[in-house]
């Protein structure tokens, strides 16, 4: 499934309640976002709270304005990312030992698994 | 009776059952390997039940090719007697469903359904359990079917019905897991075997365990089928001559058919080993696979002989029904040519009408592999009856093979109105599977074919396929001409009714295609209406789906949308899928336009999730979300607008070539790529010219001009809201496609604006619907035009509000209105309840409330309408 992330804005400061409430506030969009087809992996909360940046897999990008309607959850914009793990790069052989492209893998952060998919332009990506 | 290991299944089967008097009926499916009991937890099951229960078992035939309806023949007279007479006389698919449908929901509580092995279930039983699971909670019914998980692979037809209804709540799946070790050691008590080798040998299959212990062996035996033929080795001549003939006559055996089929037959010593046992009226083996094993280790002279024996004693009326799928397997055991084609092309006949199109297809199969010694006549026949349910199961390439042959007869035997016949299927096929240059040469041979013909059905017939690939071309005013001829050749003759059914539907099409809005409709109303007297399900649908989908050709969104809901309820009634998801596909495209995106993307998206989805409708889904994902700045846009072109080149006609690449240039214009963007509307617009379509016409000039490229000559008639748009007209056009129900687009037409205003309209209007890239184009156009200020955007929805409310303050009341405390409003929208304090008090402030209790009313006073927060887009 494609991977994205999800910037979303809060111009009051993005705020979870503490303790039990949190939990059912993640535990709920966690619920509605799995009738869509929709998986929440993780989210990164800019210092000042103004800005989350959620990394999602999705079978595609209306499925996660859906969702995020459903929630009640803005959306900035959204990007359809890989990933890369410098780690357990290994360069393929045909990318010779110089200046290759960086690596990547589609979908979960699947360690030591080397690139199946390496889109030649940032908008051509086919996954399906 | 007690099973091990089998109290959690039936306590969860009886659980269902007491809750469908309260909550509604429930489909359960039962599921296991072969041997792992899924029959005798029925029989249990059935016992334990009250006894004002009524139950009801059917069950599906191990056959090559199993009789249409099976198991729901076998209930029939039990269920309904209207429902078994319908089945009986080989009523229309609809209505022996809707029969069913009504019987069960009309037998009160308590009405219980067992429907065994349904891994060998045919079509039309599959379709009727597809049609029944979907409403089964209108019933009060149980409905429980068996399968085999294991034999039920990605591809078959079951698991995709399965998957199709597994997202009901009213569904359910029991697996049924094999037995543990210390079942198996207790079944094993008392004998000499190893209970931990049984056990894993076995793999804690309880058929093959008792199997093994009731066959007392030395050694355990490696498979199952060795079970039990060292269990059979035990019988005496007799008794294993009665077994095999069993076997050859088939799961349910008629002992008066056993005596007609072996002399003498030695049923005690069967049954008193446990080989058979006596069910009512009838043997039977004690499970499948022994029946299965016994038949395989059968000598193949004897089989034959058996099958022989076996027919002949049927045909001599040794049972009361007689089948013909049946008469056709035994005579095909029998390797009796003559028998098979006796009653294969009946078994086939029957097979198409009760809509088992697969099994229709292999019984006319077999009709035909028997046909070396038939009339040329006759065996064209047969090869065009089974080209059309080829065709209908998309087996294209069989299919048209077949009709090759069939033509050749004809036109060796000189009959041009056969050879046409099986020339209109072909070219109808070749639309099918996307062929449509080969489709146009088969048109034309049959129109050069027909040509010495007198006017009749024949001549009709070709006229309107020839009429309906005009229109797929949208050559629209040959179109309209052909198939009117059809219709006049062809109105008084019920062996044309199909072609000017059909007929009547192009014309429409074509006529609303060349701007005759309200004589199209009238004629594809002509259309639906005869097709509904006659029957003619998919006729009817087509009605809908070309009515829909021309209107949205031209842009008639809201006119289209009537057809749309009319025309999806009747295909969902009927499960005619593949027409349902052309006119969703070509709805989400219509949302689209119309600026409801989020429904738009959400139709779109179910008609992608289908895996079994007809390549028109993915195609017309993919150009919806392609364009919706473009205009919202959304990532993936090529990759639905690469498949989407992947499947309209092939096809090379305007209908989808024509849009697919006009939302390609438009995707191309959003990212600041003029040069391509020129590019793909100059590769259709030549096309689009020819066939003079006022829309694409319109579209593809414009991305040209976009581009710095002239504006083609030549060109005809072009569509209100381009030929302003083209003509330099921006507030005009914008007022066009705002007449038209299309905001995005007259906002786009407002960007070619030089004031300030109109820029600035265009620029809230996409900040409205979401539209960034746009948005981004109108700012950039705002900032040369020397504007002081451009509008942050951030949704000024609600800024014309009486009390001059926020956005967000508007959110949070609707949230108060429906009695949320600050701390829960809060916890929603991923705010503090500090900020949400602040907001409530501004909110009373603004209202001039004091209590938040008095705030909603105040909001509706004032006419506001609380409902419309950013959080709370219609679902």
């Amino acid at each position: 499934m494609p991977r994205y992330i999800v910037e979303r804005v809060f111009p009051e400061g993005f705020e979870l309640p503490p303790g039990r409430a949190g939990v059912e506030t993640c535990r709920g969009v966690v619920g509605v976002n799995e009738d869509l087809g929709v998986t929440w992996v993780h989210s990164y909360v800019r210092d000042d709270r103004r800005s989350t940046y959620c990394v999602y897999d999705a079978p595609g990008p209306e499925a996660i304005r859906r969702a995020a309607e459903r929630n009640g959850l803005p959306v900035e914009r959204i990007t359809r990312v890989m990933v890369l793990d410098p780690y357990f790069y290994t360069p393929s052989p045909s990318d010779g030992d110089v200046a290759v492209p960086p690596p990547v893998s589609a979908g979960a952060a699947s360690a030591g698994r080397r690139a199946s998919v390496e889109p030649s332009t940032a908008h051509r990506q086919n996954d399906r | 009776m007690r099973l091990l290991e089998r109290d959690v299944p039936l306590e969860q089967l009886q659980r269902i059952q007491a809750e469908t008097a309260a909550a509604g009926g429930r489909l359960v499916f039962l599921e296991g390997e072969a041997g792992i009991g899924k029959t005798s937890l029925l029989a249990l099951f059935r016992g334990s039940l009250p006894a004002r229960t009524r139950t009801m078992l059917g069950s599906c035939d191990p056959l090559s090719t199993p009789r249409p309806l099976g198991p729901l023949v076998d209930i029939a007279d039990e269920l309904d007697a209207t429902f078994a007479g319908l089945v009986r006389e080989g009523a229309p698919r609809d209505q022996v469903l809707g029969a069913l449908l009504a019987a069960l929901q009309g037998t009160g509580d308590g009405l219980v359904v067992l429907l065994d092995d349904l891994h060998w279930a045919d079509e039309a039983t599959l379709d009727a359990l597809r049609f029944v699971g979907r409403r089964i909670a209108s019933t009060k019914a149980l409905v429980v079917g068996t399968f085999r998980d294991d034999e039920v692979g990605r591809q078959h037809p079951l698991r995709v019905v399965v998957g199709d209804l597994a997202t009901s709540p009213a569904v359910r799946r029991i697996p049924l897991a094999p037995l543990g070790r210390s079942s198996v050691a207790e079944l094993a008590r008392g004998t000499d075997l190893d209970p931990s080798e049984l056990h894993d040998l076995t793999g804690g299959n309880p058929f093959f365990v008792t199997e093994v212990i009731a066959g007392a062996p030395a050694r355990i035996p490696a498979t199952v089928r060795d079970a039990v033929l060292a269990r059979a080795a035990r019988l005496s001549p007799d008794g294993r001559r009665t077994l095999e003939a069993a076997a050859v006559i088939g799961p349910s055996v008629d002992p008066a058919l056993l005596a007609a089929v072996v002399p003498s037959p030695a049923s005690e010593e069967c049954l008193a080993r446990g080989l058979l046992q006596a069910d009512g009226r009838h043997y039977h083996f004690r499970h499948e696979v022994a029946r299965e094993a016994v038949l395989q280790a059968t000598d193949p002279a004897e089989r034959i002989r058996l099958h022989a024996r076996t027919l002949g004693a049927l045909e001599a009326g040794a049972e009361r029904d007689r089948p013909a799928a049946r008469l056709a397997h035994h005579a095909e055991g029998a390797g009796d040519h003559a028998a098979i084609l006796r009653y294969a092309p009946t078994a086939g006949a029957e097979a198409a009408a009760a809509g088992a199109h697969r099994e229709a297809a292999a019984q006319y199969a077999r009709a035909v592999r028997a046909a070396g010694g038939l009339a040329p006549a006759a065996r064209a026949e047969l090869l065009l009856d089974m080209a059309r349910e080829q065709a209908i199961l998309a087996r294209y390439d069989a299919a048209f093979e077949a009709l090759e042959e069939a033509r050749a007869i004809w036109r060796q035997l000189g009959d041009p109105a056969r050879e046409t016949a099986v020339l209109a299927e072909l070219a109808m096929g070749l639309v099918s599977a996307g062929r449509n240059a080969e489709a146009e040469a088969a048109s034309r041979v049959a129109l050069d074919v027909v040509a010495p013909l007198p006017d009749g059905p024949a001549k009709a017939e070709a006229l309107h396929v020839q009429a309906y690939l005009r229109m797929l071309d949208r050559d629209n005013a040959d179109a309209i001409e052909m198939g009117r001829r059809a219709i006049a050749m062809g109105a008084d003759d019920p062996r044309a009714t199909l072609a000017v059914v059909s007929a009547w539907n192009t014309v429409g099409s074509s006529r609303i295609l060349l701007g005759d809005i309200d004589g199209g409709r009238a004629d594809l109303d002509t259309s639906r209406r005869l097709g509904l007297e006659q029957g003619l399900d998919r006729r009817v649908a087509s009605a809908y789906s070309v009515t829909a989908s021309a209107l949205g050709e031209m842009y008639r969104f809201a006119e289209a949308e009537p057809y749309f809901e009319d025309g999806i309820r009747y295909a969902a009634e009927r499960d005619l899928d593949a027409g349902r998801l052309y006119l969703e596909a070509w709805r989400s495209i219509s949302l689209m336009h119309r600026g409801r995106w989020s429904e738009a993307g959400a139709l779109a998206s179910t008609v992608l999730a289908r895996p079994d989805n007809s390549a028109i409708a993915r195609m017309m889904a993919l150009l919806a979300v392609g364009r919706l994902r473009a205009r919202r700045g959304d990532p993936d846009v090529w990759t639905a607008l690469d498949e989407a072109w992947a499947m309209a080149e092939p096809t090379a006609t305007l209908q989808r070539v024509g849009p697919v690449r006009a939302a390609r240039a438009e995707a191309a214009w959003l990212e600041g790529d003029l040069e391509r963007s020129a590019a793909e509307a100059a590769g259709v617009i030549e096309l689009a010219i020819a066939k003079a379509h006022p829309w694409h016409v319109g579209e593809l000039s414009w991305w040209l001009v976009q581009a710095g490229r002239p504006a083609p000559s030549g060109a005809p008639a072009i569509a209100e809201p381009w030929r302003l748009q083209l003509a330099g007209r921006p507030r005009d056009a914008a007022a066009a496609w705002q007449a038209l129900d299309c905001p995005y687009e007259a906002a786009r037409a407002l960007l070619a604006a030089d004031e300030i205003r109109a820029i600035e309209e265009a620029h809230e209007a996409f900040d409205r619907l979401g539209a960034r890239p746009a948005q981004a184009i109108a700012a950039r156009r705002l900032r040369a035009l020397g504007a002081r200020s451009i509008p942050r955007g951030r949704r000024p929805t609600t800024r014309a509000n009486a009390a001059g409310l926020t956005s967000r303050e508007l959110e949070i009341l609707g949230h108060v209105a429906t009695g949320l405390q600050n701390h829960e409003i809060a916890a929603r929208l991923f705010l503090s309840p500090r900020t949400v304090d602040h907001h409530v008090s501004a909110i009373l402030g603004k209202l001039g409330v004091g209590r938040r209790g008095d705030a909603a009313r105040a909001a509706e006073r004032l006419g506001i309408d609380v409902r419309t927060g950013q959080s709370a887009a219609p679902e």
